[in-house]
């Protein structure tokens, strides 16, 4: 749903075959009627379990593509080896060999079976129960993301209206495989972020939600923040990762509000404990202080 | 309630309709003319994903009645891109990555191709002002302000 999943598959199997990801088409539709189970996409961890997954799912075609080649070249399977996308013949001299982007022109595939890949990965194997009296697990979890974020801000002592000036991210969300879809999350994250510190807000009245709508609950604007935004990658590569990538989605959100809480406390030299902070807080609390600040 | 006839261009097409008068003109692009790239994301005017083109001017269709827009000049986001050819904004899109879950993609498109028809070279504020009405809750807007200054001048 645009958070960049499918592009992240394609590159992965396109890494493992050899092959270009132009060469890589991925189903139009994705239905539960046709496509294999998963629990859900959640806990950020779809690069996670379906990478890996999606590696197996190859390691298992390439294994087919070495038994057809060695097929038709009437050799043993063990003196067939795929190297960057290529199925070479290890041969004395100079040995056959097949392009895996013309894979059609090769002939291997005419009348065999179709190749399917199948792979499957789930973590249930490496999760450790916590223990029930000390509540201390050596693998609680499949990993942590980490990530920690700044904001510089400027309070208007008048009005108690808040620009926030910058906001520096720095995440490890493991080997990053895409560093494009990897910054738009964290940006977009980002405002989403500052739209909880400082404006979003569900107002309820005896158990009804009052401003259900988009007027009344303000969701950002183009208008509201055009602060920089700095993204700094720590790539942390997770052993068990695919190429090491752990996960991005849900964590660059986590620091964003804390953050512009703490910079606006620290501005108006107030600690500041709930969200939204709004322009009225503000001035009650520089009221309370009576604190004077320079422009 | 009776149907009454209209006519709608739409993308330079001119559509003979019959349509009762409580349809609205998104309702009258999605369901009666299979153009589903307008998007209804709260149906009350307040998100901008059915932005359309009104004679050059960007509306919110779903709160514009069709009957009102017999003879008017409709362009959808689907009257964008020529023979198959993406239009410069689109391009740009693209290229900056500002299309995440592309549900605000189709109405920002929208809003930035009516300011563009005013006003070839805006400004950043005059970008942020002119996509206002057009929530994101993917991009955090950068991207799309980068896009339209790229596309800015072209065609």
């Amino acid at each position: 749903m645009g958070q960049g999943s499918q592009t992240v598959a394609a590159q992965i199997v396109a890494e493992e075959l050899g092959i270009s990801i132009e060469k890589i088409s991925l189903p139009p539709v994705v239905d539960t009627t046709f496509t294999p189970f998963d629990k859900t996409t959640t806990s950020s961890r779809l690069t996670f379990q379906m990478g890996n997954a999606l590696i197996l799912a190859v390691k298992d075609i390439r294994a087919q593509l070495k038994k057809l080649a060695a097929k038709k070249w009437k050799v043993a399977e063990d003196v067939v080896e795929i190297r960057s996308g290529t199925i070479v013949e290890m041969a004395e001299g100079v040995g056959r060999s097949i392009d895996i982007e013309r894979i059609g022109e090769s002939g291997i595939l005419k009348e065999q079976p179709p190749i399917i890949g199948h792979g499957s990965f789930s973590t249930a194997d490496v999760y450790v129960e916590p223990n029930l009296e000390t509540r201390q697990s050596s693998r609680p979890t499949t990993f942590w993301i980490y990530g920690a974020q700044a904001a510089e801000v400027e309070v208007d002592p008048e009005t108690g209206t808040v620009e926030v000036l910058k906001v520096a991210a720095a995440h490890d969300c493991g080997k990053v495989l895409n560093i494009e879809t990897c910054r738009q999350q964290i940006e977009g994250a980002i405002v989403m972020g500052l739209g909880h510190a400082l404006r979003e807000e569900m107002i309820f009245d005896r158990g009804r939600t009052m401003n259900a709508n988009l007027i009344d609950y303000k969701v950002p604007t183009s208008m509201d923040f055009s602060s920089e935004k700095t993204t700094t990658f720590v790539e942390a590569v997770h052993r068990e990762g695919p190429y090491g990538a752990k996960g991005v989605g849900e964590t660059a959100l986590a620091p964003t509000a804390a953050a512009i809480g703490s910079a606006v406390s620290n501005a108006v030299g107030a600690q500041f404990k709930s969200i939204p902070i709004k322009p009225d807080q503000i001035l009650a609390m520089i009221e309370k202080g009576k604190i004077v600040h320079d422009v | 309630m009776e149907n009454r006839e209209i006519f709608l261009k739409v993308n330079g097409e001119i559509y003979r309709m019959s349509v009762p008068d409580n349809r609205t003109l998104l309702q009258a692009i999605r369901d009666d003319l299979g153009l589903t790239g307008t998007k209804e994301g709260c149906g009350v005017g307040e998100c901008g994903a059915c932005t359309v083109l009104v004679d050059g001017h960007p509306v919110n269709s779903c709160l514009a009645l069709a009957v009102e827009m017999d003879g008017r000049d409709i362009t959808t986001v689907e009257g964008l891109a020529k023979d198959g050819v993406l239009h410069p904004l689109q391009q740009a899109f693209m290229e900056e990555g500002a299309v995440q879950c592309g549900f605000c993609t189709p109405g920002m498109l929208m809003s930035a191709q009516g300011l563009l028809n005013k006003n070839p070279f805006p400004t950043e504020d005059e970008i942020r002002k002119a996509i206002e009405g057009n929530l994101c809750r993917c991009t955090g807007y950068d991207p799309i302000v980068r896009a339209v200054q790229k596309s800015s001048g072209k065609r």
